[in-house]
């Protein structure tokens, strides 16, 4: 795990136009640096009942209570086996602290807004809101997410409370 | 201080001050000659305008002044004090508390007509020529006629800057009531330009002001000041003629010479210290007694102690933050020392010996901490009084409110959150409970009814009870009148407390006519949810003709609970200890399966639903056969049920973190807590998991109502 050490580093130094790139399935995905507070390995959470099937459960960061959602199930892809490298990206959205799980974590990279293009025709199966705009890496193709829209409180139904 | 933090000090200052205002003026009905009483009241008026003012709010400060001159009226035994006087000054303290979140809310939530009405109703207490004292024009009337001179030696404290006092604020005050008409400032204090503190006060004034007003204006303005400064006030009309000090001509030369600042400053120490002090002015002037003046002095010195213990304003958002990490210390403490008995071999007693210490040290702290938030239930209790008489009188009922046990404390937050449902428990009992005299009499009882709010500590648990005195709750009453809304079926079985929790069910009421103040059919159902979102629990003791009880039970704090460990499958979970009954291993035959209703388990016999938690929160576990799981009896303020878990693990205590902060509420949770390991474990809310288990009976209930609504 000491790429995730190097990673966390980069994170907690990380400015305007990083982001961090990780991977669900085949392609690879950024988020703003400045939303990540840092990746820890998987590790086991506690189940919560009544809540989305993409709401994994909620763990302990820290003495916090912290949500965690399955990225792949929000957005509706396949489930696949949690492994060696999954990761838990730690992030802050509307002041709630919230874990997302992905396949795995790449790297903190520096995109120069003109290397971000609006959101082409692209068939991903992700809805289009979420995505922000297109990030090229030399030959790589990086999906820039609106985390803030994925995390939303309406997103996460957070208003349907019983 | 910005503007802005001074507002907001401003703001929580006057809120409490108009808090107790408010219950002193109730008080004042009946104990109008508490000299004590009335100078406090005149007190809390006089600061909310001083400090009113400072921070701009000029309507605020204009209309505590009105207040504070019929106060003041009040105070010199001018005015005697009426139920009709108490009446207007609710009014006002309630317009001032509506000013007051104007300016907290930067809305306007009183009516400008309301402003008008009530300086009108306060004016018709005040003699003539004190009605609108603002105006030059009578000022100058006022003038001509009755005008003294006072000579004013202000020897201000050195720090009084940093209490936020600024002197000019006196002058301006002393240019309100009359003319400054002569002023020196002594200087001789005032180091070279290289030593000076800007935060100290250097200077000190003698002054002469000519005023209509009496010497006790004089003196108010100087209310804040007096503690740590000298202030000498003496009445020198007989030395003036025409604003020209006849003294002079006699004067010594050292006098003189002192006032130019010619003589060092010894000798002015000197000079002070031989001066007359104000106390011994007024028996002098023969205004006060000698002994008033003692036991005023007296008071003083208490007071001064009292402020020496000195206090401090804190964010409860940071106690909160303690109150939980020691919460968690706690328990890894517990932790450690569990381990280290388990692995203990010899050689570790010195350890364990340090555990132990630890342990006690940490639980110490614990306590310590939980009682910094902890307040008196004095406040809350206190504000009743005016609810009982405001109601009393508009029913035309002699209610009096007792109070006992208003020493216990509580839970700053429960305190808060319990004044909503206290407030109408009180209603309900004054509206409901309590007859009228008329009836009172028939039935014997004296004319007067009374209520009594207590609170008390049972077992960990916090107990408050609201108990009146009047013609009792029929059960038979509730049984038809649930019967009539479909809350429950004619001839239901019901034992006495399973009727008197019918009430507590929403759109029950059973006020048979709709009064202003309670009856509009929001009812007991809001206070116990209030009382459910507070964990406690809330029970109707009554007895026909003799009275009625309700007691509710709360949790000391919200913080920290005690609670059961559970397994189910793999998860863990925390069911409040306060609402468990028992734990029962039930055998095979205990558990039958009742058509249409559901799974009831035979405790002692006694058949109450069991609510399988597997299936309730949807958790995978291979112990589904009752007899080789466990059974926790509940209870909630409904009814008694059975949870079925695989396994109880053991008690501990949870500190409760919130799910909402970083996720959203959970139904049938309360929150989350943080096991030894480190693990997330959830605490179980009895009555949601109550509404999720029996949600189809609930459902039924709902559409009863509703069709009769309809």
């Amino acid at each position: 795990m000491d790429k995730l050490k190097g990673i966390n580093q980069a994170i907690s130094n990380g400015a305007g136009d990083q982001f961090v790139t990780f991977t669900l399935g085949e392609e690879e995905y950024g988020v703003e640096v400045l939303k990540v507070q840092e990746i820890i390995g998987y590790q086991r959470f506690t189940k919560v009942p009544s809540v989305p099937s993409f709401v994994k459960g909620v763990l302990n960061l820290r003495g916090s209570v912290v949500p965690v959602l399955d990225l792949r199930l929000k957005f509706n892809m396949a489930y696949r086996e949690y492994d060696n490298f999954t990761v838990i990206l730690i992030l802050e959205v509307e002041e709630r602290v919230i874990g997302v799980i992905v396949d795995a974590v790449s790297d903190v990279v520096n995109l120069d807004p003109d290397d971000i293009q609006q959101t082409p025709d692209f068939s991903s199966g992700i809805r289009v809101d979420f995505i922000k705009g297109m990030g090229r890496m030399d030959e790589k193709l990086i999906i820039i997410l609106d985390i803030d829209r994925i995390l939303s409180s309406s997103e996460l139904a957070l208003l349907d409370v019983a | 201080m910005d503007q802005e933090t001074l507002l907001e000090t401003f703001i929580t200052e006057a809120t409490e001050l108009i808090q107790e205002l408010e219950i002193d003026v109730v008080a004042l009905e009946d104990s109008s000659d508490d000299v004590e009483l009335i100078n406090r009241i005149f007190r809390a008026a006089h600061t909310i305008k001083g400090s009113g003012g400072l921070v701009g709010l000029t309507a605020i400060s204009d209309f505590t002044h009105s207040m504070e001159s019929v106060l003041d009226l009040v105070r010199q035994r001018e005015l005697a004090v009426t139920g009709e006087l108490v009446s207007v000054l609710l009014r006002a303290v309630d317009l001032l508390k509506a000013m007051i979140k104007s300016a907290a809310t930067g809305e306007s939530c009183f009516e400008q007509r309301e402003l008008e009405f009530v300086l009108e109703l306060l004016g018709q207490f005040l003699p003539e020529r004190e009605e609108r004292v603002d105006t030059e024009e009578m000022l100058s009337t006022k003038n001509r006629k009755e005008t003294s001179y006072f000579e004013i030696e202000m020897k201000l404290s050195e720090n009084l800057l940093e209490t936020g006092t600024d002197p000019l604020m006196l002058f301006r005050e002393l240019e309100d009531i009359g003319e400054i008409v002569d002023i020196v400032v002594d200087a001789r204090s005032l180091p070279d330009v290289y030593n000076v503190d800007a935060h100290k006060l250097y200077l000190n004034w003698r002054l002469v002001l000519r005023t209509s007003e009496p010497f006790s204006s004089i003196e108010n303005v100087f209310i804040f000041v007096q503690d740590d400064s000298e202030i000498s006030i003496t009445d020198v009309s007989c030395h003036y003629k025409d604003g020209v000090d006849l003294r002079v001509a006699d004067m010594r030369l050292g006098e003189i010479l002192a006032e130019k600042g010619l003589v060092v400053s010894c000798d002015i120490e000197e000079a002070l210290s031989s001066q007359t002090r104000i106390g011994e002015l007024l028996v002098q002037n023969g205004k006060v007694k000698e002994e008033d003046v003692k036991s005023a002095l007296d008071k003083q010195l208490k007071s001064r102690e009292v402020q020496k213990a000195t206090t401090i304003r804190v964010d409860t958002d940071k106690l909160d933050k303690l109150v939980n990490l020691v919460g968690e210390m706690v328990i890894a403490v517990a932790r450690t020392v569990q381990q280290n008995v388990y692995e203990s071999h010899e050689g570790k007693r010195t350890t364990q010996d340090a555990l132990d210490m630890l342990q006690r040290i940490s639980g110490d702290l614990q306590e310590q901490v939980m009682r910094v938030r902890m307040i008196p239930v004095e406040g809350l209790f206190s504000r009743f009084h005016r609810v009982v008489r405001d109601l009393a009188n508009a029913e035309g009922k002699h209610v009096r409110l007792l109070l006992s046990g208003t020493e216990t404390e509580l839970d700053k937050n429960v305190v808060e959150q319990l004044s909503d449902p206290l407030k109408h428990l009180i209603r309900n009992s004054v509206d409901h409970g309590v007859e009228s005299p008329g009836n009172r009499r028939k039935a014997g009882k004296p004319e007067e009814a009374v209520v009594k709010l207590s609170a008390y500590q049972q077992e960990g648990n916090i107990i408050i009870e609201v108990l009146d005195d009047g013609h009792g709750i029929d059960s038979n009453a509730i049984v038809d009148k649930a019967a009539e809304k479909g809350l429950i079926n004619q001839g239901d079985d019901l034992d006495e407390r399973e009727i008197y929790q019918l009430m507590f069910m929403p759109g029950f009421s059973t006020a048979k006519e709709v009064t202003e103040v309670s009856g509009r059919g929001v009812g007991l159902d809001v206070v116990k949810r209030n009382i459910d979102d507070l964990k406690g629990s809330i029970e109707v003791i009554s007895e026909i003709g003799k009275g009625t009880t309700f007691r509710i039970k709360l949790p000391l704090t919200l913080a920290i609970i005690d609670g059961m460990n559970v397994k189910v499958g793999d998860e863990a979970f925390i069911i409040p200890l306060m609402a468990i009954v028992e734990s029962i291993r039930p055998n095979r035959e205990a558990v039958k399966t009742v058509e249409g209703t559901g799974e009831v388990i035979d405790a002692r016999g006694e058949y109450l639903p069991l609510v399988r938690l597997y299936n309730v929160f949807d958790i995978e576990t291979d112990k589904t056969n009752p007899s080789e799981a466990l059974v926790v009896i509940v209870e909630s303020s409904q009814r008694r049920f059975g949870i079925l878990v695989d396994d109880v693990i053991g008690q501990q205590q949870a500190v409760i973190k919130s799910l909402e902060k970083n996720f959203r509420q959970v139904e049938g949770t309360a929150g989350a807590t943080i096991l030894g390991d480190g693990s997330v474990s959830l605490i179980i809310d009895i009555h949601g998991l109550e509404r999720m288990a029996f949600k189809s009976f609930k459902s039924i209930q709902v559409s009863g109502l509703e069709g009769e609504a309809a």
